[in-house]
């Protein structure tokens, strides 16, 4: 206690250089937090738009011809697998979009309305109901470019052909007029997609089970490799690839996002301690005499030296609250005003006790660091050379 | 004649080549008053930082009791500084932060780990020194004879063996400096042994006188 009073007091003395110090702490801190808090909003819009609201964790495709006969049934083994908390069947076809005969190519999705998790998210109207062969939901991006919007009638095209070597343009292209249900977001696909009913999509095909593939989503998006060799090891009949391997650039923007995080953190780390290095030592230099009284009443260099690093713990505690509370105040701005917005994909600050007591903690090792070599030079001076004034 | 508290034997302290110090020899007995008189700059205070473990000899051996502290670690002798032994410097070298209680009370609340004890005793020894008025002033704030008299009850306080003043009425009016010698005649009413260096004729003609010229005790 007598090292921690004698600590605290000698901060009190040295006050410009205290609030110099926390300044310093709290200005890590406070940077740190709504920048965390920011990767972790992108890597969470990244994961949403690609994973969960786009193509799934793993993507069970027929490793024989192109679609699945009966994809519910194998959906309904998947559901089974541990870990797997959806297999929604979709249908993809080519196709196109069109008004007064100015026709935009898109993919035709087919989703059922029911399922547990979709490839989309309405932005603007609503989903198509189960069944229903008159409505169709069109992506935002391509909406723009067609030029249509909800409750507009448009014509569709779709693909119906299993082989694109021996087209014919009467009989295996699906003509249809749609009316459009509702506009769509929300995933890196869906903006350029027409989503429609995929049991219409099925009838048409003469095939009402089928699917092209089926999407897996997991508990853990970071398990779907191991969770994907599984798959193929108990369905011998499907491939399953991992979100990782089957869509690299989210793999690459998520480390990309690391490495920014790590090159953050590394900023932080050297803007706190260079100051807070030199504001210790200085602060050392300034108070030689009351560490010379010290040492000359008989406090050992070890007291002298935890005296100082206490005073880093305290400048590194007081400065990481205030940096929280300065931290606190950028998050709910950043809340209110999104580093990002485009459509559905958006990014907003993820706020955690994580998000606060991780930066707090590192600033706080960090002050800690900082302090050692003021410590060590203060519990070596000579406190007889220092009273005799020969230092 | 009791056992010496402290021993000093051909004591030599040089820097490079020059002799600051040169093989002095001092016996300190319990309730020794010795006054250290000598010009400015014949090794006094270095005599008294080389006695009070804060400064370490080139030659020859201090003994505490029958400890050699030749060999004494620097956590060693910074125990002895602050159980044993108790500094006054002339300029008080209190601790500017803390008020006149606590500079008192810092060596006794080291030495126990009781503050609430270590005020205590502080207390006693503030009323003793006429202080109380002053207890709790910052000690930057304090006169120069308030500064000694505090610094005279911070060398007391862990009751050492040894104290050694240096020119502690250097700074003083006639009115502080009876203050102060009364205050320091209780470090021998005490039963310590008290080495002062000083050029004060009203200190030196108290006690045993040793003359020091050159480095040398005379």
């Amino acid at each position: 206690m007598v090292m921690l009073f004698l600590a605290w007091r000698g901060l009190l003395q040295s006050r410009l250089i205290t609030i110099l110090l926390c300044t310093a702490v709290a200005a890590g801190v406070a940077f740190q937090i709504p920048n965390a808090a920011n990767l972790r909003g992108y890597e969470e819009a990244v994961i949403t738009n690609g994973l969960v609201r786009g193509n799934g964790d793993v993507r069970v495709r027929p490793k024989q011809g192109a679609r699945f006969a009966d994809a519910d049934a194998i959906a309904a083994k998947l559901l089974r697998t541990d870990g797997v908390i959806a297999a929604v069947p979709v249908l993809i076809l080519a196709g196109a979009i069109g008004r007064d005969g100015n026709f935009k190519g898109a993919p035709v999705v087919g989703v059922d309305a029911s399922a547990s998790r979709v490839p989309f998210e309405i932005t603007t109207g609503a989903a198509v109901p189960s069944g229903d062969d008159k409505t169709i939901v069109v992506g935002t991006s391509l909406a723009t470019r067609v030029g249509v919007h909800v409750a507009d009638e448009v014509q569709l095209r779709v693909v119906l052909g299993s082989s694109f070597d021996s087209l014919d343009p009467e009989n295996d292209v699906g003509r249809y007029t749609m009316n459009v249900r509702g506009l769509s977001g929300g995933s890196f696909l869906s903006p350029e997609s027409i989503i429609v009913d995929r049991s219409f999509l099925a009838r048409e095909l003469g095939a009402p089970r089928t699917a092209t593939q089926i999407v897996v989503h997991l508990r853990d998006h970071f398990a779907a490799r191991t969770i994907a060799a599984r798959i193929e090891r108990e369905l011998p009949e499907v491939s399953a690839v991992a979100w990782a391997d089957d869509s690299p650039f989210l793999g690459s923007a998520l480390q990309a996002s690391a490495a920014i995080g790590t090159v953050s953190r590394a900023m932080v780390w050297l803007a706190v301690l260079i100051p807070v290095w030199a504001l210790l030592y200085v602060h050392v230099l300034h108070r030689q005499r009351q560490i010379g009284v010290l040492g000359a009443i008989g406090l050992p260099a070890r007291d002298v030296f935890a005296i100082h690093l206490m005073q880093a713990a305290i400048v590194g505690v007081a400065g990481g609250v205030i940096g929280c509370a300065a931290g606190y105040g950028i998050v709910r701005w950043f809340e209110a005003h999104p580093i990002f917005t485009a459509g559905a994909f958006e990014i907003r600050p993820v706020v955690s006790l994580a998000t606060f007591a991780i930066p707090a903690l590192f600033v706080l090792a960090t002050t800690l660091v900082a302090g050692i070599v003021p410590a060590w030079r203060a519990a070596r001076l000579d406190p007889g050379r220092i009273l005799r004034g020969t230092v | 004649m009791t056992k010496p508290i402290l021993r000093a034997e051909s004591v030599t302290r040089r820097v490079g080549e020059l002799g600051i110090v040169l093989d002095v020899s001092l016996e300190l007995g319990a309730g020794d008053w010795v006054s250290l008189v000598g010009p400015s700059g014949c090794g006094k205070t270095t005599l008294l930082m080389l006695l009070g473990l804060l400064d370490r000899q080139s030659a020859g051996r201090i003994f505490f009791g029958d400890d050699d502290t030749t060999t004494w670690s620097g956590a060693a002798r910074a125990g002895a500084r602050l159980r044993k032994i108790g500094f006054v410097f002339q300029a008080g070298n209190l601790l500017d932060h803390l008020t006149t209680r606590d500079n008192i009370a810092l060596p006794r609340w080291r030495a126990t780990g009781s503050r609430s004890q270590a005020l205590r005793e502080a207390d006693e020894l503030i009323a003793r020194f006429g202080l109380a008025a002053r207890a709790g002033a910052r000690a930057s704030t304090l006169s120069a004879g308030e500064a000694q008299r505090t610094a005279i009850a911070r060398a007391l306080i862990n009751q050492p063996l040894l104290v050694l003043a240096d020119e502690p009425t250097g700074n003083l009016d006639s009115a502080n400096t009876e203050l102060v010698l009364a205050a320091l005649a209780e470090v021998t009413v005490r039963g310590a042994a008290l080495l002062v260096a000083t050029h004060d004729t009203h200190i030196a003609d108290r006690g045993r006188r040793v003359a020091m010229r050159d480095g040398r005790l005379t």
